[in-house]
């Protein structure tokens, strides 16, 4: 398992996604704290954000395989339309990008998700503190950084494990949109596992990757928890 | 006296009980079905089958020619599942009478059927010879599968080519169209492939090296030598062939980029020249094509020059064997007879879409399909078998994937030259591990 390469690429691929989900975190609570505000309508935008998370992850997946596709596809035509002809790429097939753009999609479907929770957890801060630190003068940022923050920590834990175990086990946007090629340029390790399972018919070693991928979710989970406790949340 | 009575009557039960399943002629029945008699049990995982089955009364049809002979059809779930429970029957000495096989099936269970060459169905079979195995053959392949080359024959007439003949032909006439089509429309394809989905490329990277010689038998063959992929052998000629015609540019400018769902449908819209896909694939064309009047087939040209007999792959399916463990192979064999029979095959035929494999029943090809067969009258069918259980175990140690492989040759920097040494390095340590010799 060690000496395969393929599987390595596998695994580096898994780290995009992680990495990409894992910067995109503090904006979906930003967006989280904005839809918490009064803001005009905030009931349909929180309706709009989460609908992609309950839409089958096989549609919107054979979905965005079309809106990429390099002939008659839409993000093409539409960068066209905007006169942006020079961006235009083999989103699909383009061993440099093709896991961005599957990241992409990977983000725009878990996203809503991860708002969602953030809103819930936001909803439930007490009240009184809040009112305690606008009389005192808090600002905006302030009232983010030292009220809202602290108060929702379980949640800020919670999906940050999530994405962990999501990024590891994504397998359904790269199985249906590139399976996993070029070559293995895409695949990712659930999806490598699968196929050594049922393909080369090679159990033992496929359950042996499937404690293996456990065993690095719980490695990545407990470093980045003390990483995030010790030096980003010191303070608190 | 009593007791005298009694063990003379219990003798007599065990003696029946001893001869009452034979299969001789001597056995006294009555009716028109040469007296055989008693029950088989005929194993089968196909739905379809079973459908026309229940449908159409097998049992009482039979017994129409056999009175005294019961079938009992075993529907196992799916194909895996019938596998595993042959397997583990076969070493129970409990395997059913009569079992269908796969083609890469037959080496498997090889001991364990018998030779069926000397009934009519055999003679009559147009493809069961092609799969015997050291001389017998071992089973009566119910249906045959072909592989075309569609094209459009108005798009041939415009660019000025002509259905080719030959692989440099090939190469020629892909060329040209891409030439004359892709001036106009960037998008197009001279040929289609749905390469994002790795499988679409099977017709040149599974057939191709059993096409270059003729060598039906070429993945069983590389599963007894430690360097299959070395330069001179079948495969290694059938892939570099393939890769010159991959990245000559005749694929249009991303096919790594498109599913078989959206190259068959721009193939429809005329957005594509040729595409090459199954039997199965006309009716996809059809189901998102406009018009089919200017569709045309040919077969895959893989002969280098007109020289070589002009080979096509044909693929047997559901071989029909009678197994050694049968109590009852006389009557096994008449059910085999029976089967593929005017009683029998030409109503199931009928019923299913594939093509027939019997001489005597011949079913007639759709007539896009079969100007493939007029533009090629003296073509050399090569019986395909897909790898027995030598190349399998081999090909699953060492990942061989030849699908993945043939999208791989459409990737920047891809050498196949060292992927095809770096597969025979592990195929020699794949065979050391696995003992095959």
């Amino acid at each position: 398992m060690f000496q395969n390469k393929d599987l390595w690429r596998s695994l580096g691929n898994n780290a995009i996604y992680f990495c990409v989900h894992l910067l995109m975190i503090p904006v979906e609570l930003a967006f989280a704290v904005l839809l918490n505000s009064k803001l005009r309508a905030a009931k349909f935008y929180k309706t709009m954000v989460f609908m992609p998370y309950i839409i089958n992850g096989v549609a919107i997946s054979y979905a965005f395989s079309y809106f990429f596709s390099p002939i008659n596809g839409a993000f093409n035509n539409l960068l066209e339309l905007l006169k942006l002809e020079m961006l235009k790429q083999n989103w699909l097939s383009d061993e440099n990008i093709v896991n961005f753009v599957l990241a992409f999609v990977s983000l725009w479907r878990f996203s809503g998700y991860h708002i969602v929770l953030f809103t819930a957890a936001l909803q439930s801060v007490n009240h009184d503190i809040i009112e305690a630190a606008t009389l005192d003068g808090a600002n905006a940022w302030q009232m983010f950084r030292y009220i809202q923050t602290p108060s929702i920590m379980l949640m800020v834990d919670f999906i940050l494990f999530d994405n962990i175990r999501g990024a590891m086990q994504v397998f359904d946007i790269p199985f249906v949109m590139t399976n996993g090629g070029p070559g293995y340029a895409s695949s990712t390790f659930t999806l490598y596992t699968i196929k050594t399972a049922f393909t080369f018919s090679n159990f033992g070693l496929a359950s042996a990757m499937a404690v293996a991928i456990m065993a690095i979710i719980i490695l990545i989970y407990v470093v980045q928890n003390k990483i995030i406790h010790k030096f980003i949340l010191k303070g608190d | 006296m009593k007791k005298k009575i009694l063990c003379s009557l219990l003798a007599a039960a065990m003696l029946c009980g001893l001869t009452g399943c034979n299969g001789g002629s001597g056995s006294g029945e009555s009716g028109n079905g040469d007296g055989l008699s008693c029950k088989l049990v005929f194993a089968i995982w196909d739905n379809n089958l079973m459908e026309y089955i229940e449908a159409n009364d097998m049992e009482g049809k039979f017994k129409e020619k056999y009175p005294n002979a019961e079938i009992e059809v075993e529907k196992i779930k799916d194909d895996s599942e019938y596998w595993n429970s042959m397997k583990m029957r076969a070493s129970a000495n409990q395997l059913p009478d009569v079992m269908f096989n796969k083609p890469f099936t037959l080496s498997r269970f090889q001991e364990y059927l018998l030779d069926l060459s000397d009934t009519e169905a055999c003679k009559n079979n147009t493809l069961a010879e092609g799969y015997a195995i050291n001389g017998k053959v071992l089973g009566i392949p119910q249906t045959a599968g072909y592989e075309y080359v569609y094209y459009w024959k108005d798009m041939f007439t415009e660019a000025g080519v002509e259905v080719p003949d030959t692989w440099e032909e090939l190469k020629a006439v892909s060329k040209k169209l891409q030439e004359h089509f892709g001036a106009n429309d960037p998008d197009f394809m001279a040929i289609a492939l749905g390469a994002k989905d790795e499988w679409p490329d099977y017709p040149y990277m599974e057939f191709m090296p059993a096409l270059v010689n003729g060598n039906g038998q070429n993945w069983n063959n590389m599963a007894k030598t430690d360097t299959p992929f070395a330069g001179g052998s079948d495969i290694n000629t059938a892939y570099h062939r393939v890769y010159d015609l991959f990245t000559s540019g005749v694929l249009g400018k991303d096919p790594l980029g498109l599913g078989n769902d959206q190259a068959t449908n721009l193939f429809a819209q005329k957005k594509a020249a040729i595409i090459a896909l199954g039997d199965w694939g006309l009716q996809n064309i059809q189901n998102a094509a406009d018009s089919t009047d200017q569709l045309g087939t040919f077969y895959l040209p893989v002969r280098e020059t007109e020289s070589e007999p002009f080979r096509y792959v044909v693929q047997g399916d559901s071989f029909m064997g009678v197994t050694t463990h049968s109590k009852n192979p006389e009557l096994a064999k008449a059910f085999v007879e029976w089967y593929y029979s005017d009683a029998w095959y030409p109503g199931y035929l009928s019923y299913i879409s594939s093509a027939s494999s019997m001489s005597n029943f011949p079913k007639d090809k759709d007539p896009i399909l079969a100007e493939a067969d007029k533009l090629q009258p003296d073509g050399v069918p090569v019986m395909y078998d897909g790898g027995g259980d030598d190349f399998t175990a081999v090909q699953n140690e060492t990942a061989f994937d030849y699908k993945k492989l043939g999208a791989q040759m459409l990737t920047d920097n891809f050498d196949l030259d060292a992927a095809l040494a770096e597969l025979d390095t592990k195929w020699t340590a794949a065979r050391a591990k696995l003992d095959i010799k």
